[in-house]
């Protein structure tokens, strides 16, 4: 026995993974779905085309998602509230740019008991008064103590940069924004985009009879066969990309800088993105990636720094970010430029790219272990109408990938001139 | 229902193996019998420390991570007051890799004065990142010496300061690792597709031959029982004012553990509990406030914890949650808020055992509590409790003389 010596030799990617199915129901209902047979419990998501992208004033997406649950015709808060929580259900409204997901969890054996009541909230929740001005002054608070935080300032900061002022993907508040909304906007946005709208399923986990046989009486709760040309009319343009300085947000008593560097970039669909998603991880995409080598594990100027790629539907975007002691922001700005130049200008090494490759296919079979995972993976892949070859494209991708491909897209897609260059905090 | 074997090797490493056949994916989890708890007063955060030492590098392999990725896989650690746990997820088909390096690390590490040097100043930074350069971060840096004057919970994990953390040597390192990092003191977990057989077999190959150690029986200094109520007010620049206060209660085994959790969840799980309801919703008071045990092993705290909402004053906020506080203490619950708190347990128990991970995780942490068949009947103890326990339960913890309060007020400037 060797001990300096790896037992095993060669990685064998397994990704016979469950695949989900998709089928449209009698009441024209896309439901997705991926059954587990060892699993005790079930989840169910409904999704709407009611992300923040398709607010025309700040907060109220966010907010209507979080108010659906507060007040039907039928029901006070307070006895949803009750309902759920009697058949230990669990339910969370997150209100993403593109989407709004509901999701349950929840033992088969109660589905039956609380999907009448999530059906009830979908069709006709009334938005009471007196539980908005509640949520909207816990909201405030909650802001007020994130804008504490450098970190939140500093993507606060990156994404008004990214997406101008009136763009559908700029989320970021003011504290205006919580004087200038009332209860109303959250009726209409709720009237528009999900009361009548159609949605989809995607049910995960345990689907035994008893599950399957409380989403089919959900599904009979709705008919989308008379409103299917309600889909998404959305039209976002990518933003525009600019030359770029550095801008330094100086706030006092922290003993942090918060660090945000990005641009826009490709998304899922462009043949180039999978060399990209491979850049990433190699870059800064993974505990062994070069940035957290270089500025955590060599000079320990970080308990962390990362880079990665957000999509939305119409806009995807590459960023860097980090948290590190006062004293050492120049020097890690200088080094993520350093880093970042390497990666264009230099070879990279067969051995590297090896591990990052290894190490990227892995990541990618733990992106399916177990029907929640699986089902997000598929979830996410709506955009390409569901389809799983994106994973054998990303797959062969990554298995060919040379030194080349690696520097001629990061020369191509991440460009450090016209990166937004973000830094908030306090002198050292 | 969670089926595992066990067998502990003769060098006194217990190794637990849960045959999960739908996975391509394998965990193993290496739990130490180690935290933050058998440090000394006056080099506190060491175990968190050591933690990341521990990834610097092994006798025989120069580099912990780049081998394990090399094979697809993944891995990372946590360190609580009472265990340092170590986990590894990968390709079914590359679990000998896990093996191979988790006891090459267990046989002798590498201890190099540049990894020290470089994880003192990484975690300080995180000292920073989740203590000081966030608003409330301080808060158990606080509280938990105001509430423990003996046990040693009474520094948090990462440490009372940062001094202790840059004033480490690579002496105690070593010392640390040859007392505590020893087969006779830690618990392997292995879940995947495979045979128990064959993960005895490996686990005989790779850690069989590691000596054990001399593992001193724990003897932890005792925390007196408190007497009176305990007070400490601080002002920091937060945007609200915010209350804490913490109570003594029972060992994770102790028979009154899950009468405990329920109280908190009767308080503070979901909207329609106490808190939320009353003091949240119905006063407007906080704008949050929430119930939460710490659960560590040696008597714990139970926590009460909330923002105020502005103009909300601190003398009002605080009898207000003594009011219900009371009530939890002199009337009976209603059966149907007990069978709901009770219902919410056990969806969240089969959600723990939604993933391998979790269930290697909670395998071993069973086996530390004493019994691993915990993870499967764990769940019956909380089914068991009655409202009387409840009432009992709270009676005994929510005394002034058990508590302590921490004032956090808002100033503008500091």
């Amino acid at each position: 026995m060797f001990r300096s010596e790896n037992p095993v030799q060669k990685l064998v990617p397994e990704f016979n993974f469950t695949k989900a199915k998709s089928e449209i129901t009698p009441t024209g209902i896309k439901l997705h779905t991926l059954h587990a047979e060892d699993a005790e419990i079930s989840r169910l998501q409904i999704e709407f085309n009611a992300g923040y992208a398709h607010q025309k004033k700040s907060l109220v997406a966010n907010l209507c998602a979080k108010m659906l649950n507060k007040g039907t015709t039928d029901y006070t808060a307070k006895e949803i509230n009750e309902q759920f929580d009697r058949a230990g259900a669990f339910w969370e409204a997150e209100c993403m740019a593109d989407k709004l997901l509901l999701t349950l969890h929840c033992l088969p054996k109660n589905l039956s008991s609380v999907l009448p009541l999530v059906a009830n909230i979908i069709k006709s929740s009334t938005f009471p008064q007196l539980e908005f001005e509640q949520l909207l002054s816990i909201s405030k608070q909650k802001f007020l103590v994130n804008c504490q935080k450098v970190s939140f300032v500093a993507r606060q900061v990156f994404i008004e940069r990214l997406y101008n002022n009136a763009h559908p993907y700029n989320n970021t508040l003011k504290i205006e924004d919580f004087e200038c909304i009332d209860s109303q906007d959250l009726l209409e946005f709720y009237k528009h985009h999900i009361q009548t709208s159609p949605f989809e399923l995607y049910a995960s986990a345990n689907l035994g009879q008893t599950a399957r046989e409380a989403i089919n009486a959900f599904v009979h709760e709705f008919d989308f066969m008379e409103n299917q040309t309600k889909e998404s009319t959305l039209k976002i343009h990518p933003p525009d990309n600019h030359h770029r300085e550095m801008e330094i947000k100086e706030l006092s008593g922290f003993q942090q800088n918060a660090i945000r560097i990005g641009l826009p970039v490709i998304g899922k669909e462009h043949a180039d993105y999978a060399a990209l998603y491979y850049t990433n991880v190699l870059f800064g995409g993974f505990f062994g990636s070069r940035l957290m080598r270089n500025i955590r594990e060599d000079k320990g100027f970080t308990y962390g720094i990362h880079s990665g790629i957000a999509n939305h539907d119409y806009s995807s975007y590459f960023f860097i970010s980090t948290e590190v002691g006062n004293a050492y922001v120049k020097e890690t700005l200088t080094e993520i430029e350093t880093e970042l130049r390497r990666l264009q200008e230099r070879e990279i090494d067969e051995d590297e790219i090896r591990l990052v490759r290894n190490y990227t296919l892995g990541s990618i079979m733990r992106g399916f272990d177990g029907a929640f995972n699986a089902m997000d993976r598929y979830r996410s892949l709506k955009k390409l109408n569901h389809d799983y070859s994106y994973y054998d494209n990303l797959i062969a991708e990554i298995r060919t990938i040379d030194s080349d491909k690696i520097r001629s897209v990061a020369k191509k897609y991440l460009n450090w001139e016209q990166m937004i260059k973000i830094v908030v905090g306090s002198k050292a | 229902m969670i089926h595992f074997n066990e067998h502990t090797l003769s060098n006194g490493l217990k190794v637990i193996h849960h045959a999960d056949n739908h996975s391509p994916i394998a965990v193993m989890n290496l739990l130490y019998n180690v935290g933050s708890k058998d440090e000394e007063p006056s080099k506190t955060g060491f175990a968190h420390l050591f933690e990341h030492l521990m990834f610097g590098g092994s006798k025989n392999i120069p580099s912990y991570d780049a081998p394990l990725q090399e094979v697809g896989g993944e891995n990372n650690a946590f360190t609580s007051s009472d265990i340092t746990n170590y986990y590894v997820t990968l390709p079914k088909s590359a679990i000998e890799t896990a093996f191979w390096l988790e006891s090459d690390r267990m046989n002798e590490l590498a201890f190099t004065p540049k990894s020290l040097e470089v994880q003192k100043k990484v975690v300080v930074e995180e000292f920073k990142q989740n203590y000081l350069n966030q608003p409330y971060g301080d808060v158990y840096l606080l509280l938990k010496p105001l509430a423990y004057k003996n046990h040693p919970y009474q520094w948090p994990t990462i440490g009372k300061k940062i001094e202790h953390i840059s004033e480490a040597q690579l002496s105690d390192v070593k010392d640390f690792f040859y007392k505590h990092y020893r087969p006779n003191n830690a618990i392997l977990s292995i879940v995947g597709d495979f045979e128990f057989k064959k993960i005895i077999d490996l686990s005989e190959k790779w850690f069989g031959d590691i000596p054990q150690g001399e593992i001193k029986e724990r003897t932890l200094p005792i925390e007196p029982p408190q007497t009176e109520k305990r007070i400490l007010s601080v002002e920091r620049k937060v945007p609200q004012d915010a209350i804490y206060i913490a109570f003594h209660m029972c060992s994770r085994t102790h028979k009154d553990y899950h009468t405990t959790d329920l109280i908190s969840d009767i308080l503070s799980t979901g909207e329609s509990s106490r808190f939320y309801e009353e003091l949240v919703l119905g006063r407007q008071m906080f704008s949050e406030l929430n119930a939460y045990i710490t659960g560590e092993i040696e008597p714990a705290l139970f926590i009460v914890g909330g923002k105020l909402i502005p103009e909300v004053k601190m003398d009002d906020a605080e009898q207000a949650i003594w009011e219900l506080l009371n009530q939890m203490c002199q009337v009976l619950v209603h059966e149907n808020e007990l069978e709901k708190v009770k219902n919410k347990v056990l969806t969240i128990d089969a959600y723990g055992k939604s993933s391998a991970l979790n269930k290697a995780m909670g395998l071993a942490y069973a086996s530390l509590l004493g019994d691993t068949n915990f993870i499967n009947s764990e769940k019956e103890h909380y089914l068991k409790v009655c409202r009387q326990d409840i009432l009992k339960v709270a009676k005994a913890l929510f005394a002034e003389t058990n508590s302590s309060t921490l004032y956090y007020n808002k100033v503008d400037h500091v």
